[in-house]
């Protein structure tokens, strides 16, 4: 049987579950997810080495793994790509910008959670000397990480005829996240947006991946646009997350990223709607 | 049409800009001669494009020619990589942020004054201490797939780009005197010792390993994990002549010439199956 690669963060693993346990559980996750309903659709089977918390280099990594496990057989790869600010280190991921604004709001258990897996191998950039930070280049070095992925597993489809679709699943870079760092961060390490996008903009992998494979995107734009990602669309759709009573993404993120009340992965209702959108780009390229 | 470009890659036994540490000797000594792309290139009338920076790992090395390869393509007449070892490791793209994790541990822990390695280098003292504590999933495994997956996707971009390449290992892959050192020192848990001969068997056994020998034979050095294969075995054998000075053994200025004479013999033999 033929097969479809699939890969994300959370928003794709096939074993996500809700960290909310006054849940039900049938509410807290088990659906299928969209992998699994594209690959019914299409009669392909499907191979998810989606894992929460994972960063773009690690996804396509697994991608890359998979095409060659399974060569010919492969019919189709899609990728729900995860936001840009993610680290993979081996078996771990470090999310700086998220751990360092739950400390900030005081949300100890979150950061412990995010720095669990990989504070042991790295330390937050936001903790190096603006020396460090100066020659490490973090905004550059996640953008060309999650790119040459991207990229990469373009060309490996293209070269080996397997079809492709990505989808972005929350947003690239949601610039509202550092700001909410300013002032606590040094200034050195803020960019404002309109930078950040000039450095993305003007990124040649950026570029190149635009006009090379932009086609393979459900959404052209949806890496500089974060209205055009089905993060956004979601987090605006109360019906389609697991749980956010009474309320839409308010962009309060203090509000927002409250763990024990909100849990914002799409629901199964949601998950449909992930996979309607790769079907649609389906149809029209392949 | 403008002139082709060869593409090189590497670490310092490429690295135009490399400069010996070696203080010990007249500094017309310590570099400044040309590298063997920049001979090579001349030889082939080619642009050279070197990439190549001192210390590096080969996830840089391979993150740098992939992404000269999506810029340039059909522009790219050649491509060389002299890989670096396996345990050089490159978190962020600036050089800041390598980390040679048996230098680092053994200048760390004081073990040696190794004097181009900086104790401040804060990621190098995150990992001494991982290192000292616990272990980390299938490390070897890890770290030998990371380099053997860049190799191929180098491999098969130029492929796909009918660029003829050759790819040597400059040093070792892996340098065991230096790692039964820090197993001696018990500067690391016993979690990461690994055999030699268990190294090895995972090098046999690597699925990546596995497909550029057998995609890629003409223009790889197979098997690329032994030492005898890679080009510091062979400018050791002649010291004085190939290499900068007894504590430093970087090849010279005549080691880079021979460098250059080897790849040329090399890209013939790839060159055959282009033919």
């Amino acid at each position: 049987m033929k097969k479809l690669l699939a890969s994300g963060c959370s928003w794709t693993d096939a074993n996500f579950i809700s960290h909310l346990e006054f849940l039900p559980d049938e509410k807290r996750g088990g659906w299928p997810m969209w992998p699994e309903i594209i690959g019914k659709e299409l009669g392909l089977e499907v191979i998810n080495s989606a894992k929460q918390g994972r960063g773009n280099g690690y996804i396509g990594q697994s991608i890359i793994d998979n095409i060659i496990k399974y060569g010919d057989q492969v019919e189709l790869v899609s990728i729900l790509w995860t936001q840009v600010d993610r680290v993979d280190i081996y078996n771990s991921t470090q999310i700086p910008i998220l751990q360092e604004l739950a400390i900030k709001q005081g949300q100890l258990d979150l950061a412990k959670m995010l720095a669990s897996n990989c504070e042991h191998l790295t330390t937050n950039p936001f903790h190096w000397t603006t020396h460090e930070w100066r020659a490490h280049d973090p905004y550059n070095t996640w953008n060309n990480t999650s790119l040459r992925a991207m990229y990469t597993i373009a060309e490996m489809c293209t070269s080996r005829n397997i079809k492709c679709v990505f989808d972005q699943g929350l947003i690239f870079f949601w610039h509202k996240e550092l700001l909410e760092l300013k002032g606590t961060i040094h200034e050195d390490m803020y960019i404002s947006e309109a930078d950040y996008m000039t450095i993305l903009e003007t990124n040649v992998l950026y570029q190149r991946l635009i006009k090379d494979y932009g086609h393979l995107f459900v959404k052209p734009n949806a890496i500089v646009n974060p209205n055009q990602t089905i993060g956004y669309f979601i987090h605006n759709r109360e019906d389609l997350k697991v749980y956010q009573p009474n309320s839409k993404w308010t962009g309060n993120l203090a509000e927002d990223y409250n763990v024990e009340n909100v849990d914002s992965h799409p629901n199964v209702e949601g998950q449909q709607l992930i996979s309607e959108r790769y079907m649609e780009c389906l149809k029209k390229y392949y | 049409m403008s002139k082709k470009i060869l593409l090189a890659g590497g670490d310092s036994f490429t690295d135009p800009k490399f400069f010996s540490m070696d203080k010990s000797i007249n500094s017309k000594k310590r570099g400044g001669w040309p590298m063997w792309p920049e001979i090579l290139g001349k030889q082939m009338d080619l642009k050279i494009m070197n990439t190549a920076d001192s210390g590096r790992g080969n996830d840089y090395i391979a993150k740098q020619i992939l992404d000269k390869i999506y810029e340039y393509k059909d522009q790219i007449d050649t491509c060389i990589v002299l890989w670096s070892s396996i345990d050089r490791h490159d978190f962020h793209d600036k050089k800041k942020n390598l980390i040679n994790i048996p230098h680092d541990l053994l200048s760390i822990w004081g073990q040696k004054k190794d004097i181009h390695r900086s104790k401040k280098n804060i990621l190098a003292k995150a990992y001494a201490e991982l290192f000292m504590e616990i272990g980390e999933n299938n490390f070897w495994e890890n770290i030998l797939t990371d380099t053997f997956r860049n190799m191929w996707l180098v491999a098969e971009a130029c492929n796909k780009y009918n660029i003829k390449f050759v790819f040597r290992q400059g040093i070792a892959l892996l340098d065991h005197h230096i790692w039964n050192e820090i197993y001696d020192e018990g500067l690391i848990c016993s979690d990461y010792r690994i055999e030699e001969v268990n190294y090895y068997t995972l090098c046999d056994t690597n699925k990546y390993a596995k497909m550029l020998n057998k995609e890629y034979k003409k223009n790889i050095s197979y098997p690329f994990w032994e030492y005898d294969t890679s080009i510091v075995s062979f400018t050791n054998k002649y010291p004085k002549k190939l290499t900068i000075s007894e504590m430093d053994r970087h090849p010279s200025a005549e080691g880079q010439q021979l460098i250059s004479k080897y790849m040329a013999a090399a890209l013939d033999v790839s060159s055959a199956s282009y033919m």
